[in-house]
């Protein structure tokens, strides 16, 4: 009878799914690169004496050396901005080393109408990666500036719920302007994203959205919530006839 | 005066930019080149073993293919989500699932939902690098999921889980998605069923199950859904075990029923 059989597989696969928990995620393109690196070094030490070595001119050997080199440090310099993402707005995401708008220098400016606002100024670019040599830059990506009430933290990240302008330093209100000049990370000709227009969704600002859809959401939630009691409840039916019925069955056999 | 006005307000995006670090390359490579032919002849070549020489040559360019693939991620569409988790994404082969639900109250209720595969990118202009779904996949209330016109942002805390603790439908649309690859339990899913702004008092209810409620918390209740479902996963398997264990208890009976009815058969001829 297949009856222990089935039971051991199953019995397999539900250990197999708790043992999958604590496992170490490991890249294997790093333990791919490292292992060809191993190989090829063991490789060449073994068969010195044995392959006749290759004869090259030392220029070219540079170029195919060095060069792919450089270009590996600069595109490892990009991954590690590609890590440190920060900032994201309707187009755009940014690299930069402020992740909560608390630490963000602000500048009040006042309108024609005596109106102030905050204006957040994030220098743009730069990087920090955790147990590692932190990459400095701030600023070379030009520099954020938006109002206050249009960035939301979202906790590690800034969402920026503003349409962005791209812009010169020379087009900012004097107060932004003497601010971001006088910035320590500030260099000439530098690209100014300016933020001061909401981004509207159907009419409404992204908070406004998500409070109108709200009331929806939370009525999916439970729907599916007793969706899948009723689903448990019919399964437990089910299990409690096919009981019944191995016990019917076991007892004509016996 | 106007014309000087709109040069300082858009500023040239259609200029041709040159990368110092390219230029840099450029001239350095050609230099070699030229180094390499002219000295040839008068400057005596280098020996090297080819394992060394693989080793030094082709291990960076198989590292500098893999960092041009996140390079090409960081120039795509981001899909960002409070939490501050965030994904490249080329938001194709996206799947829109409907969830049809009569709830206790008898009231039937269409939900949506929305499978975006994570990973893979795209530069306009240049060589797409595809691969969608290499990174899991995203399983979103439609209704929290905002296009902002480039970058997608999700309006809810994700939490990651595997397709085994999916609702029994959208775990069948994941696993049978075109770009579902691998150990169904090892490819992350992040199931974002709540906005962000959903407060512990919203999720109030006066009864579950005709009993007062003890789950209190936003946090505690998505956890007794998402044990519901791994509950529902575990009893469609028994279910699935118990059907077997009849089948083979039903064969077994009609086997020895099949073998009595031919040795009555035997007796009843050979007593004839």
């Amino acid at each position: 009878m297949n009856v222990n059989r089935l039971r051991k597989k199953y019995f397999k696969m539900y250990r197999r799914d708790l043992s999958d928990e604590d496992e170490v995620p490991v890249n294997s393109i790093v333990i791919y690169i490292f292992g060809a690196i191993f190989a090829s070094i063991l490789l060449a030490m073994f068969t010195q004496n044995i392959i006749k070595p290759i004869v090259i001119n030392p220029f070219l050997l540079l170029l195919v050396v060095f060069l792919p080199s450089i270009v590996l440090i600069y595109l490892v310099f990009l991954a590690i901005k590609y890590f440190n993402l920060r900032i994201f707005s309707d187009r755009y995401s940014f690299a930069a080393i402020y992740t909560d708008l608390k630490d963000v220098p602000t500048q009040t400016v006042r309108n024609f109408i005596n109106n102030k606002t905050d204006f957040s100024i994030i220098p743009l670019g730069g990087a920090i990666v955790r147990n590692f040599v932190p990459l400095r830059g701030g600023g070379r990506e030009g520099f954020l500036v938006v109002d206050k009430n249009l960035a939301m933290n979202l906790g590690g990240t800034i969402f920026v719920m503003s349409d962005l302008i791209v812009t010169t330093v020379e087009a900012l209100p004097t107060e932004l302007r003497v601010r971001i000049k006088n910035h320590s990370l500030y260099k000439p000709y530098t690209k100014i994203y300016f933020g001061a227009l909401e981004k509207r969704i159907n009419g409404m600002s992204i908070v406004e959205y998500l409070d109108m859809q709200n009331n929806f959401i939370i009525r999916d939630f439970w729907a599916l919530y007793d969706a899948v009691e009723l689903y448990n409840e019919h399964l437990e039916r089910m299990l409690n006839v096919s009981d019944s019925r191995v016990e019917r069955l076991r007892s004509y056999d016996k | 005066m106007i014309n000087k006005t709109i040069d300082i307000i858009i500023p040239s995006d259609e200029d041709l930019k040159i990368n110092f670090l390219i230029l840099l390359i450029g001239i350095g490579s050609f230099l070699l080149v030229v180094l390499a032919i002219n000295d040839y002849q008068s400057i005596p070549n280098v020996e090297i073993n080819p394992f060394l020489l693989i080793s030094i040559t082709i291990v960076p360019i198989v590292m500098i293919g893999y960092f041009t693939k996140i390079y090409v991620q960081s120039k795509s569409i981001h899909i960002f989500t409070p939490g501050g988790y965030f994904w490249s994404t080329l938001m194709l082969n996206n799947k829109t699932v409907l969830l049809p639900i009569t709830n206790r109250d008898s009231k039937s209720v269409s939900v949506y939902y929305l499978i975006i595969p994570l990973g893979g990118g795209a530069i306009p202009n240049w060589l797409p690098y595809f691969g969608g779904g290499k990174n899991g996949f995203m399983v979103a209330n439609k209704r929290l999921v905002i296009d902002l016109g480039g970058n997608v942002f999700v309006g809810g805390t994700p939490i990651k889980i595997t397709v085994n603790s999916l609702f029994p439908t959208l775990r069948r649309e994941v696993l049978n998605h075109k770009l579902f690859k691998g150990n169904p339990r090892k490819v992350p899913i992040y199931y974002v069923d709540l906005s962000m702004r959903v407060k512990d008092s919203d999720l109030e209810r006066e009864n579950i199950n005709n009993e007062p409620s003890k789950l209190t918390t936003v946090g505690e209740i998505r956890q007794r859904h998402l044990s519901n479902i791994r509950y529902s996963k575990y009893l469609e398997e028994e279910v699935a075990n118990r059907r077997s264990i009849e089948r083979a208890l039903d064969d077994a009976l009609n086997n020895r029923r099949v073998v009595r009815e031919n040795e009555n058969n035997n007796n009843e001829s050979n007593r004839l």
